[in-house]
Parts: C-alpha cells; structure tokens; sequence
C-alpha cells in the first residue's frame, strides 16, 4: 500500500457519504451532475437526513444560520451572523435557471413553508412555480381557469398532515388568495380562495373566505404547515379600527378566529410577522410618527389560540419603517434584523437594521434598489428533509406540463 | 496529567514505530477500544495505516492532546492550525488521512479532512478533475439530470 495514490473513488460508502454530507448547497447541483453514484446518494433520504443535520451542526458551531433574501426580484441564499456588534450578511449564492437567457430568472414574490419556496415569476404571466432548493426539483403550477390573475394576487404555501400506517405524510396545498376593493363600487370588496393540491394537482374553490380584511401587503408567515396574517376589520370603520391575527389551516382549510395582538395597533401603524423556528411567531410593531419598534414573541401559538410572552425587544430605530418591512430575530442573542428600503430620491437603497437590546442600533447597506415596485425580504431557511411531491400520473394529455 | 503516563508505540503498516504517550493516542476511538480489551500488550499493530501517515495523524493528535481543555484564545490557535495542517497536504494524502482518521475513529480528524476536501471543490469540473471522479452518465442521462436541476443556488 506504501505510497499508493488514493483518490475519492476509493473511499467506502460512509467515508464517502461523510466527504459529501459536508459540501454546501450551493453546490449540491454540481455533486448530483458528477456521477450516476453521487445522484443516486444525494436522492437518497437517509443521506438527505445527514447531510442536512450535519450541515445544520456546522452553522450552529459558526454561530450562522442560512435566510433565503429576495432584493431587485432575484433570490439570494444568504448566511447570517448576529451579534450586536458584529453583525454579517453575506451572500452565498443566487438563483440562477440553466432555461434562461443569462441564467436568470426574476422572481416577484417568494413565500417559504418547510424548506420550499413557492416563487411566483415577475413576468407577464406571474407564473407560480414551487422549488426545493435542496434538491434542484421545480414544480410549475397551473393556474386556475376560473379566476382572473391580477397584481392583487396573494399566496401562501402549507400543508396538511396525512397519517399513514407508518408515520405521517406532509401534503403540500398552495392558496391563493384576493381581497381587494372593487373600485367601480365603493366599499364592496372582493374575495376570493383558492386552493392547488400538490397531490392531485388540481385547483378549488373554497366556499369560506376570511372575515376580515388582509392587506395586500401582509406576506403572511408559514408555522407548523399554517399560514398566519395581520388582519384587520373593514376599513370603512376607522374608529374602530382593530388588527389581529388570523390563521388560514391548511388541514381543514378554513379560516380561524380573530387572535389578540399583544398591543392595540391602528391602520396606519406599521406590522410585520416573522417565524422564530418552528415553534414560534414574533411581530414588529412601529407606531404611525414614532421610531419606536416593539417586537413581542409567542408562548404559544396554534390555529385557534396564541398568547404572547413579554416585550422582547425595544429600541428606536433611524427611520420609519416601511410597511413591507420583513424581519428575523435571534433570541438567544437579542438581536433582530429588519430589512427594508430606504428612498432618497431618485435612488432607493435596501438596508438591514440591526436592534439589539439596550438600544444598540446599526444600519447596513445592501445596495442600490433598482427595482421600484420590489421590497427586500428576508426569511429564515431551514431545507426540507423530504422530497416534494410529484404529481400523480395520470393520462399525458392532462399532466401538468409546462416546460418554462 | 503526569510525566510518567505509560508510552505506549504505535506500529505501522510498514513497521515503522512510533512511541507516543498514552493520552495522545487514546483520541484514537480504535486504540482506546484495543488498550482497554488488553488484548494488545505495549505495542499496537496498525494494519492500515502507512508510517507516513501515521506520524501526521501523531502530529494531530498531540496537538490536539496539548491544547484540548484550555481557554478561548488557544481554541483559536488550534483552529488556525488545523486550518495550516490540511492547508498544503496534497490529494492523495487528504484522502489517506480520511481513512485513517476513519479507521482510527478520531472523529476531528474526520470531520477536519472531509471539511478539506469538501472545501476544495465547487464546480463539476473540479470534481471530475481534482477528485478523478469519471463523468459516467450517458448522453440521454446528462440531458436528464440537467432537466432535474434547471434552477438551483450558484455563485
């Protein structure tokens, strides 16, 4: 054996599997596009459990988390470092598709729900599409024939727990949901929902729509497969005007009741949810003329019942924030980053607020916004340890098959 | 830990021997596990491992056995050490490193070398170069697989 050269094909299966459990996501397309060996390892679920954690274990020890960003309508991986006083966003890598020009593709908005992302394209058609960034699947979702698409458009990604004899399964389900105004006539809103089926790959109507208004703003937070928005009673009534919080369950695919916040907020004043893990939900609230920014966090958080701990964390910030304003927060360190765009006209720059207790303030540029009509957004991103459904085959003539 | 902690020699594959404290070579899961059967008497056969490797894999280990336990600053050095360690090792001795480390069930090691060679490549070229690993998919395949990954995370 002496002075035999080895090379990586001569590593056994676990050696190899450790080498390879270690390579980041962004080159996971690389890995697969190697060898038939590697792509059959990489679709392996055993070895997506490992790779993910082992991926997971070495962020924890550099104190870093990954967070998907979109600026300008392009998508971003990012890592993330909080520290008071040492804060850092770097990104990784971008979205890039090998079907376009330039290999790029513009994204309008993004909603992120158990390591998916559902993209909605910022094109003529607004085309929905869901992608696992883990595995490089992309599924294009047609859209429903019955409704007209409009800017209005707004869309949440979640899903249903399906038991089976071993386990349960996630069942992916996209909605699609309109509340606007009808502008020919004054105060009469129009509401519509909608719900795709990744299982079965078709769309539906849904009877109930919310009994409150969401604003065309609101992103909307996926937590535990559920969506959770701000919503607000009609605004014609200005006087009594009341925000809370409503959750849309993807599993029974209703509506729930109106959730107390844990401040009165009026319609001017600015809100915005975040996902703390899994396990909880965090809201950003600043006053209408004030700097002051609260952000509170849940105790506890289910589609019909929330209660929320104390204050965590106050601090001015160095200029109103706008309302779509999207934000992360590091509990164990009592920090939170609030991204937004700042407008100095005629160029717009997006920023990064960092708020740490004891009124520690800082504001990072992330460049100029070229973009008019798109708002940063940051979200936290955590991969998907299972595959994406696929859908069912069926007759050829009516598989979803738009090739983009 | 005293002076006079038992030596015990370490034997390669080509009978090269190397006498190392107890405590430097106990990191090795492998020769924890023969020490403590006593099936070995003061001199450990390793039967996978080449001198040459061995004494780096010693290096590590005696590092790793000096500095374990003390404060922040030395966890530092030892971070931008083993940083140094794998920094210039050529192919080859990366990946004879991992199995040792492997075989030995030093489980830094393990992680420090795969990181290594996970660190050194991002591209597909450089995986089918650096790591001579053979592009086997057929024409069809190719196609496929690239259909599979039209959008992912780039640089």
């Amino acid at each position: 054996m002496g002075e035999s050269t080895v090379t990586m094909s001569d590593l056994p299966r676990d050696v190899l599997e450790e080498v390879l459990s270690r390579v980041p996501l962004k080159s996971l397309r690389s890995v697969r596009s190697t060898c038939k060996k590697w792509n059959t390892l990489m679709k392996d679920e055993t070895f997506r459990k490992k790779h993910i954690a082992d991926q997971e274990k070495s962020a924890a020890e550099k104190d870093e988390f990954l967070a998907i960003m979109v600026m300008d309508f392009r998508v971003y991986l990012t890592s993330v470092s909080l520290d008071n006083f040492d804060t850092s966003i770097n990104q990784l890598a971008k979205l890039i598709s090998l079907n376009d020009a330039n290999h790029q593709v513009d994204i309008s908005r993004v909603f992120h729900c158990d390591g998916l992302l559902l993209c909605v394209t910022e094109d003529m058609d607004s085309r929905l599409v869901v992608w696992d960034p883990y595995s490089g699947q992309t599924r294009w979702i047609e859209q429903p024939r019955s409704s007209s698409y409009c800017f209005y458009d707004r869309y949440a990604l979640g899903y249903e727990m399906e038991k089976k004899k071993n386990g349960s399964l996630r069942r992916h389900k996209i909605l699609r949901l309109l509340d606007v105004y009808d502008t020919s006539r004054v105060g009469v809103p129009i509401r519509e929902c909608e719900i795709y089926s990744l299982k079965s790959s078709s769309w539906k109507v849904l009877r109930e729509t919310p009994t409150c208004y969401i604003h065309f703003n609101q992103r909307g937070v996926s937590l535990k497969g559920n969506t959770y928005w701000c919503g607000e009673l009609e605004p014609a009534d200005i006087l009594h005007w009341r925000s809370f919080l409503v959750c849309f369950d993807f599993t029974t695919e209703r509506f729930g009741p109106h959730m107390n916040l844990p401040f009165h907020a009026t319609y001017d004043d600015t809100l915005a949810f975040s996902r703390v893990r899994e396990e909880q939900l965090a809201v950003l609230l600043q006053r209408r003329g004030t700097l002051r920014v609260e952000i509170w966090v849940t105790t506890k958080i289910e589609p019909k019942d929330v209660s929320w701990s104390k204050l965590f964390l106050e601090v001015d910030t160095m200029g109103p924030l706008s309302n779509a304003v999207s934000f992360f927060i590091d509990q164990k360190k009592e920090v939170a980053v609030a991204f937004d765009k700042n407008n100095f006209l005629p160029i717009s720059i997006n920023v990064a607020y960092i708020m740490g207790n004891n009124g520690y303030h800082k504001k990072l540029d992330l460049g100029e916004s070229r973009e008019d009509n798109c708002w940063p957004l940051a979200c936290c991103y955590v991969p998907s340890s299972v595959q994406m459904e696929q859908p069912a085959r069926r007759s050829k003539r009516k598989r979803n098959q738009i090739v983009y | 830990m005293s002076k006079s902690e038992k030596k015990i020699v370490l034997k390669s594959l080509d009978n090269e021997a190397f006498e190392v404290e107890k405590a430097v070579a106990l990191q090795s899961q492998t020769i924890w596990v023969m020490c403590e059967d006593k099936c070995v008497g003061n001199e450990i056969p390793l039967e996978n491992v080449t001198g040459q490797i061995l004494a780096k894999v010693i290096d590590y280990c005696k590092k790793h056995a000096v500095v374990d336990g003390d404060g922040d600053e030395s966890s530092e050095e030892l971070k931008n050490w083993d940083t140094e360690f794998t920094k210039n090792m050529d192919q080859s001795t990366l990946f004879n490193m991992i199995l040792a480390a492997n075989y030995l069930n030093i489980k830094s090691l393990l992680n420090l070398t795969c990181q290594a060679v996970a660190d050194k490549t991002k591209t597909i070229d450089e995986f089918h170069t650096f790591l001579n690993i053979e592009n086997n998919f057929t024409p069809e395949e190719e196609a496929q697989i690239c259909q599979e990954n039209l959008w992912a995370f780039d640089d």
